[in-house]
């Protein structure tokens, strides 16, 4: 069964509390088209609300195969891979951390530096710098990213 | 300036903890292309990582609403009065949508049901109902929203900070 992306729409009243409401579209249409319909509906909710709306967004849901495998006895969300990604523009960066990584295999021993040279994570590291043929991953604010300055294990606690 | 969209990856440990990864991909694409490339992460990240990876993910693309007219907070809005409207789909199943800080003058006087005939209410009622003449709402799984059951005021305590 498909399932319906989502439209949301984000407010906030006068004491400045959050909220936001969804809304469910069909699959099989194009972004622009989505985009339409949920300025259209932050308008129409607008018009019935008080609130300020502070932004809106298109939801999109996929599956992907070759995944779902158990995790393996040491895996741990503690444990993280963090990357320090330079952007082409000056001063802007991407920052992302992995959970469960597999830091018996995968650090350089004696240091937390994530050993770059493994072809699995010279593998992630390429597909984060250059893409996969079609999309280049980027910042926040669409920069392209060009340089993993930063590469090392983390032990983070999750907050569940 | 623009937030990009952002794909995300759920992962889960040996306990099933979950745990979320982000990152950041250029807008201007189709969704086809941008599955291709969340498979494509998702698989790279499963090489690196001894979780399971969700076979499921999500991206969030903004949408800019620089556009909306008369965008302004009342001072009497309060997202704990809500306007709960239930539309039924063409399966017959139920499908809510709230809106937060309804405005009180959209109450029919005496009851709690909203105005459906106030020009506003009315619109908000057809578009989800009908769409916007290429994209009309539906359930989750797909099925389209063909009528209105109730629409009324509903008072919800906010809780905590929900995202």
């Amino acid at each position: 069964m498909a399932f319906a992306l989502i439209v949301q729409i984000d407010m906030k009243d006068a004491k400045n509390k959050a909220s936001f409401t969804r809304i469910r579209v069909p699959t099989g249409l194009n972004i622009a088209q989505y985009t339409t319909f949920a300025q259209d509906a932050a308008q129409a909710v607008k018009d019935i609300s008080g609130c300020i709306v502070t932004g809106a967004s298109i939801g999109v849901n996929f599956t992907f195969t070759g995944l779902g495998a158990a995790a393996s006895a040491a895996a741990d969300v503690a444990s993280k891979a963090f990357f320090k990604v330079r952007s082409a523009v000056a001063g802007f960066f991407a920052k992302m951390s992995i959970p469960t990584f597999d830091e018996d295999n995968l650090v350089v021993a004696g240091t937390d530096e994530i050993d770059t040279a493994d072809t699995a994570v010279a593998a992630y590291i390429t597909l984060v710098e250059t893409g996969n043929g079609t999309i280049a991953p980027c910042d926040k604010y669409g920069n392209d990213l060009v340089d993993v300055e930063i590469s090392r294990e983390l032990f983070m606690e999750h907050r569940g | 300036m623009a937030i990009a969209p952002k794909i995300r990856i759920k992962i889960s440990d040996n306990d099933n903890d979950p745990a979320n990864t982000e990152i950041h991909v250029p807008s201007g694409f189709t969704i086809a292309q941008y599955a291709t490339f969340a498979n494509d992460y998702a698989n790279a990240i499963d090489d690196i990582a001894l979780g399971r990876v969700d076979p499921k993910g999500t991206m969030t693309i903004p949408v800019d609403i620089s556009g909306l007219t008369g965008n302004t907070v009342d001072p009497n809005s309060d997202v704990e009065q809500v306007a709960a409207f239930q539309f039924i789909d063409t399966n017959g199943e139920p499908v809510d949508i709230n809106i937060p800080g309804l405005l009180l003058a959209d109450v029919v006087a005496g009851t709690d049901g909203l105005d459906t005939a106030d020009t506003e209410i009315a619109a908000f009622i057809t578009l989800i109902e009908t769409g916007n003449g290429t994209v009309a709402p539906c359930s989750v799984s797909e099925a389209d929203i063909t009528s209105t059951l109730y629409a009324r005021k509903e008072t919800r305590a906010s809780g905590k900070k929900r995202r």
